[in-house]
């Protein structure tokens, strides 16, 4: 058998397996989000179809597929069918890069649980893109396109808006997104993700410590690029009814919807990759069962987005654009400086040093934010309008 | 003042004169003036501007159709000093044909509450700036609360029979003549954007975005249509249709005997149902010159407080909502749920138990109320508190909410803003203080007052509300005093079950009140009731029979509707949801 | 034919379709649409040319950020203001031009490129790079003997992004 074909093989097989975890992780993460909101609003969830309703989801996708699905009027047809695609392609794309596994060998031939990897002639198996993150960043940026298109073909003034916030809040979070990983990429010396995951295995430490502030940063960050609450303007229903998809049912529908799960699973897969160790515990494990370790983190961050989302109110567009630029960006340069000098000025233990000081900063910035949101941003009404007007009792009778 | 004077044009100097020279005296308190029609805009205004008597605040302008005497309406507008708790009325006939000039350069709000005038009696107002139907829709034939309106038998528009029914081809010929499905189609944004709202169609002319917000939208609690035209996302201009789920049901109060009319004041505002049957009969018992028992008194404050805790408890749950805090939402309708069992409980049923009757009660509170009402009690302050922690100090909410729609209290008072949102002003004005009625003035509460008047202080004044009904509730539940719970008059009240079996005249009352009704004195009434919204009050216009012969709702949200667009002016589109959350209007009773 | 000259087939003519579609399609949100196969396209061929960084980074900046720029100018500009935008191109023109851009385009290539025949051989028979190569050598090229340049042309964007926020700054009385 030709070399070629041996390498398609494997990588047709990490295919399905990869795309079968993730088709499941989907379904489940839905059934997981209403039962933990319904827990947490004092409700009962999902419990009619299957065990504990697990069968929900599949119960509403054939629901959705069979619904009739309606193109108004007045909408561009030739985008309007193209937007959800646009959405949806990229979103399954970037699963392409994560690692779920450390390198497997079989026989003679040695390979890594993910599906993206180069063949450079005989015998020369890269793992990986070289620019394995740079993808996944340059995949996300173009779910934009679903969202815009889908707003401008809909011929609806509320789906319009809603594109236009999704474009603006997408291009402006992916910079200090990317940026919050730059410090990590500088600790583990590689752009490759299993690089990232073995550089924390080496070093002994998860990323989270020294990496504080870059991990408090991705993570706001990676929700607003999701559009999940709080910063799900978008497609804000009490504003703006549904956003960019008020005007698509069926399938259409369900492949926004579906995007949206997809794009929460890979954030996570790359939250739990850069910050949490990715498939790797502390010690040598074997590795078939690294992909286990690595989904349970991966739950870890999904359950975190479900009990942000039962928790708290929805921010405003223009304040989350500020929070965006004014806050997350310079904190992230500044968590890459500290970073930087960091590496420069004690190469011998930088991580020591920067555990130290990343824990520090992480509790400074904390603080500091704290303050900021709370005292500083506030927005303030002009001056003339400001009175404050005193209480008075006086003047009732009783 | 005896208000046998009629005043006219020129006595109208020395009128405001003498009112001013009561305005210390008990006397001062309460006052009715009769005026020439040509007299009310300068009275007015006289009344409005003079330091010594300050009637800032117009209540209420409704008119009563006095068919076949001429003159034909009566207008009747109420206003108050705030806050010296000084109110006075004004009455002037109109004869048909005629047209009073416009108050609505001296008060705000006198916009929606003439253009209402207008509507349903087709009474004009002379140089009104923008005197358009509000309730009904524009293409409606005829004025709904004169005399001579049929009520009943109109035939209802389906597909079969559109072009039969005239209104409606007559609309689509006077605005869009000759249209086709084609052209309709293609400029159906257009229509459907200013349908009913032309005054907006300058701002589409200048280039700016015209968005319909409603009536099918998640947040304008109902059917309320804002028409918002926009500079980016930034507000320029707001204007509202209201009138969505206006039911008639002043009108066909009108044809119903008092207690039957009692069950239509359950669907206005049917967020706090108890509230307007205990403000649809107070006016009635002044009529009556009836005497409500301690214990009948004490238990409509109980029940009262209780609706108060319900409405602001969806207040507090939508408007969470609104903002994206979902649980929140569910939390407010879990502790509602106790309520709800309260009173159902009490009635069998959960919201339009119609239990405040004339007279009393329907019935006394059944086995284990109290022991309900006191769980309540003890479960419910601390999940407050834990509302309080998720949302007041949270810094998303904080951001939300602080310094949006500013309202000053000069401009709430002119709008006839009442309720919350005029004590976020820093204003301490809450009618259960000022004009106590039943037994309030027995009772220990705080009013809560804000001092920014933005959406965070409302959320505030009504969070605090909640506390202070929870006292009231408290004092009265142990206050509570043996005794009847209504009044022993049977010609009003049913007789007791079981004097059926030994008294002829019981049998007689149990077969009158029910069907025929119990006759009120002829006259006319109207008591202020504080709302969980603000001053809501009934006006009975009796002929003597047994059917009111005019009802008017004075509905608290009518008004403070009106200032939505002063508040929004300069925020965002999605501000407007923070607002209209603060607002808290419930389109039942706006549109009744 | 190897598998490799098939793919470069495929993706120059996925890149050449869409930019023909780009300059004759007369509504110009889907000229800008097909903008982005286009940039995908010439991405397709950086991948095929062992320039992982520089494909991830077209993706990234050319479609990610500066396409959706033009279309969201296009978005607002036309669906929000009214004005209908329709390209100008006309296909008549586009008839003339393409014989021209041909034979100028042939003699560039003879002249600076190695002739046709062996281009495709060339790139299949590069030395394939080891592992993690180019990005290292890209940023010793860019840090080293092209600091200068480097640093020069994030100098232009600084001034331009001051540019653009002065132009953009509304005047205050």
């Amino acid at each position: 058998m030709p070399e070629i074909l041996v390498f398609l093989l494997i990588k047709l097989i990490l295919v399905i397996v990869i795309f079968a975890l993730w088709m499941t992780m989907v379904p489940l993460l839905i059934w997981l989000e209403r039962k933990v909101i319904a827990d947490i609003q004092v409700r009962l969830g999902p419990n009619r179809v299957g065990p504990f309703g697990l069968l929900q989801p599949i119960a509403d996708a054939i629901k959705l597929i069979m619904k009739e699905d309606i193109t108004p009027a007045l909408v561009d047809k030739w985008v309007y069918g193209l937007a959800p695609a646009m959405l949806m392609v990229p979103a399954f794309l970037a699963i392409a890069v994560i690692p779920i596994g450390g390198v497997v060998t079989i026989g003679e031939r040695s390979f890594a649980l993910q599906i993206m990897g180069l063949y450079r002639g005989p015998g020369l198996f890269v793992p990986e893109l070289d620019a394995g993150i740079l993808l996944v960043l340059a995949l996300s940026s173009l779910g934009v396109y679903g969202v815009v298109l889908s707003g401008w073909s809909s011929a609806n003034k509320y789906s319009l808006l809603g594109g236009m916030r999704s474009s603006a809040q997408m291009l402006s979070y992916e910079l200090p997104l990317g940026v919050a990983l730059v410090g990590p990429l500088l600790l583990a010396g590689t752009l490759r993700l299993n690089g990232v995951v073995e550089a924390q295995a080496d070093y002994g430490i998860w990323f989270i410590v020294p990496q504080l502030v870059a991990f408090a940063i991705f993570l706001m960050s990676g929700t607003a690029e999701i559009n999940r609450s709080p910063f799900d303007l978008p497609e804000a229903e009490q504003e703006l009814i549904g956003g960019y998809h008020t005007e698509y049912s069926s399938f259409r529908f369900a492949m926004f919807f579906m995007a949206e799960y997809v794009n929460m699973v890979t954030i996570s897969a790359v939250a739990a990759t850069f910050f949490l160790g990715g498939y790797r515990l502390f010690f040598n494990d074997i590795v078939w069962l690294q992909p286990v370790w690595f989904v349970l983190k991966l739950m870890a961050f999904l359950y975190l987005f479900i009990w942000v989302r039962g928790t708290l109110p929805r921010v405003r567009y223009d304040q989350l654009m500020k929070l965006g630029w004014k806050v997350f960006l310079p904190v992230a340069l500044g968590n890459l400086l500290v970073t930087g000098l960091v590496i420069a000025f004690s190469p011998a233990n930088t991580i020591l040093v920067m555990s130290i000081v990343g824990a520090l900063l992480g509790i400074a910035t904390f603080f500091g934010l704290s303050y900021a949101i709370v005292y500083g941003l506030r927005r303030r009404r002009p001056e003339s309008e400001r009175r404050v007007v005193e209480p008075t009792r006086a003047g009732v009778s009783e | 003042m005896n208000n046998n004077e009629l005043i006219t044009r020129d006595t109208v100097p020395e009128a405001a004169r003498s009112v001013a020279e009561k305005a210390g005296t008990p006397e001062g308190r309460e006052m009715f003036l009769r005026a020439d029609k040509d007299a009310i805009l300068p009275l007015c205004r006289a009344l409005h501007d003079d330091p010594a008597l300050k009637y800032n605040f117009l209540s209420d302008i409704t008119a009563v159709d006095l068919y076949k005497q001429e003159p034909r309406f009566e207008i009747v507008y109420r206003m108050y000093s705030i806050p010296d708790g000084r109110r006075l009325w004004i009455k002037t006939a109109v004869p048909t044909g005629e047209e009073v000039e416009t108050v609505t350069s001296v008060w705000k709000n006198a916009d929606w509450l003439e253009r209402e005038v207008y509507d349903m009696f087709g009474a004009r107002f002379t140089n009104h700036p923008d005197l358009r139907r509000i309730l009904m829709p524009a293409n409606w034939i005829g004025h709904p609360l004169r005399k001579d309106h049929p009520l009943g038998n109109e035939e209802v528009q389906f597909t079969i029979n559109k072009d039969d029914i005239v209104p409606q081809t007559a609309f689509l010929n006077e605005h869009f003549e000759g249209m086709d499905f084609a052209e309709y189609v293609e400029r159906g944004d257009e229509i459907n954007t200013f349908y009913g709202a032309a005054n907006m169609r300058k701002y589409e002319q200048e280039g700016r975005i015209v968005l319909n917000m409603g009536p099918q939208h998640p947040s304008t609690h109902g059917v309320l249509r804002v028409i918002l035209a926009l500079e980016g996302e930034t507000i320029i201009d707001a204007d509202q249709d209201i009138g969505y789920i206006h039911t008639g049901i002043e009108k066909t109060a009108e044809s119903l005997i008092y207690q039957q009319a009692l069950t239509l004041t359950d669907r206005m505002d049917y967020v706090a149902p108890l509230m307007n049957n205990f403000a649809y009969v107070l006016p009635i018992e002044k009529l009556l010159g009836v005497e409500i028992p301690p214990r009948g008194q004490f238990l409509r404050v109980m029940l009262n407080e209780l609706s108060r805790i319900g409405s602001h408890l969806i207040w507090l749950g939508t408007h969470a909502l609104e903002l994206g805090a979902v649980s929140i939402f569910l939390y407010g309708f879990r502790d509602r749920e106790i309520l709800l069992d309260i009173f159902e409980l009490l009635s069998g049923q959960r919201m339009m138990t119609s239990w405040i009757n004339v007279g009393g009660l329907r019935d006394d509170i059944p086995e284990g109320f109290t022991d309900l009402v006191r769980y309540f009690l003890d479960v419910f302050p601390s999940r407050l508190d834990d509302y309080h922690a998720l949302l007041t100090k949270n810094p998303i909410w904080l951001e939300r909410t602080k310094g949006i729609g500013y309202l000053s209290r000069e401009d709430a008072l002119n709008y006839g803003v009442s309720g919350p949102i005029l004590r976020a002003t820093g204003l301490a004005w809450d009618v259960r203080k000022v004009w106590p009625y039943s037994a309030y003035e027995e009772f220990e509460f705080d009013i809560p007052t804000g001092e920014n008047s933005d959406v965070y202080d409302r959320y505030l004044v009504r969070m605090e509300e909640i506390r202070q009904s929870l006292r009231i509730v408290e004092q009265a539940l142990s206050k509570l005093p043996e005794g009847n719970y209504r009044i022993e008059d049977y010609k009003i009240v049913l007789p007791p079950r079981q004097r059926l079996d030994v008294s002829m005249e019981a049998l007689i009352h149990h077969f009158l009140v029910p069907t025929h009704g119990f006759f009120v004195p002829a006259g006319d009434a109207y008591v202020s009731t504080e709302s969980p919204r603000g001053e809501m009050g009934f006006y009975i216009v009796s002929d003597g029979g047994t059917k009111p012969y005019r009802m008017r709702m004075r509905s608290p949200s009518f008004s403070t509707l009106q200032s939505l667009p002063l508040m929004s002016k300069g925020h965002l589109v999605a501000d407007v949801v923070a607002i209209l959350g603060s607002v808290d209007m419930i389109m039942g009773e706006v549109d009744r | 034919m190897t598998l490799h000259q098939i793919a470069f087939a495929a993706v120059a003519a996925v890149t050449l379709i869409s930019a023909v579609f780009v300059v004759i399609l007369p509504n110009i949100l889907r000229a800008a649409l097909f903008l982005v196969f286009t940039f995908l396209g010439v991405a397709g061929l950086y991948v095929l040319l062992n320039a992982e960084f520089l494909a991830a980074m077209q993706v990234l900046i050319y479609i990610g950020a500066i396409t959706v720029l033009i279309m969201f100018g296009i978005v607002l500009t036309q669906q929000l203001m009214g004005a209908r935008i329709r390209q100008a191109t006309q296909v008549r023109m586009v008839v003339i031009a393409l014989p021209v851009v041909l034979i100028a385009f042939a003699g560039l290539a003879k002249t600076f490129i190695r002739p046709f025949a062996s281009a495709g051989e060339h790139v299949a028979a590069a030395p394939a790079p080891v592992d993690a190569g180019t990005l290292h050598q890209l940023a010793r090229m860019l840090l080293q003997p092209y600091v200068l340049p480097f640093e020069l042309a994030s100098l232009i964007l600084l001034a331009a992004l001051v540019g653009a926020i002065v132009i953009a700054k509304e005047e205050k009385d």
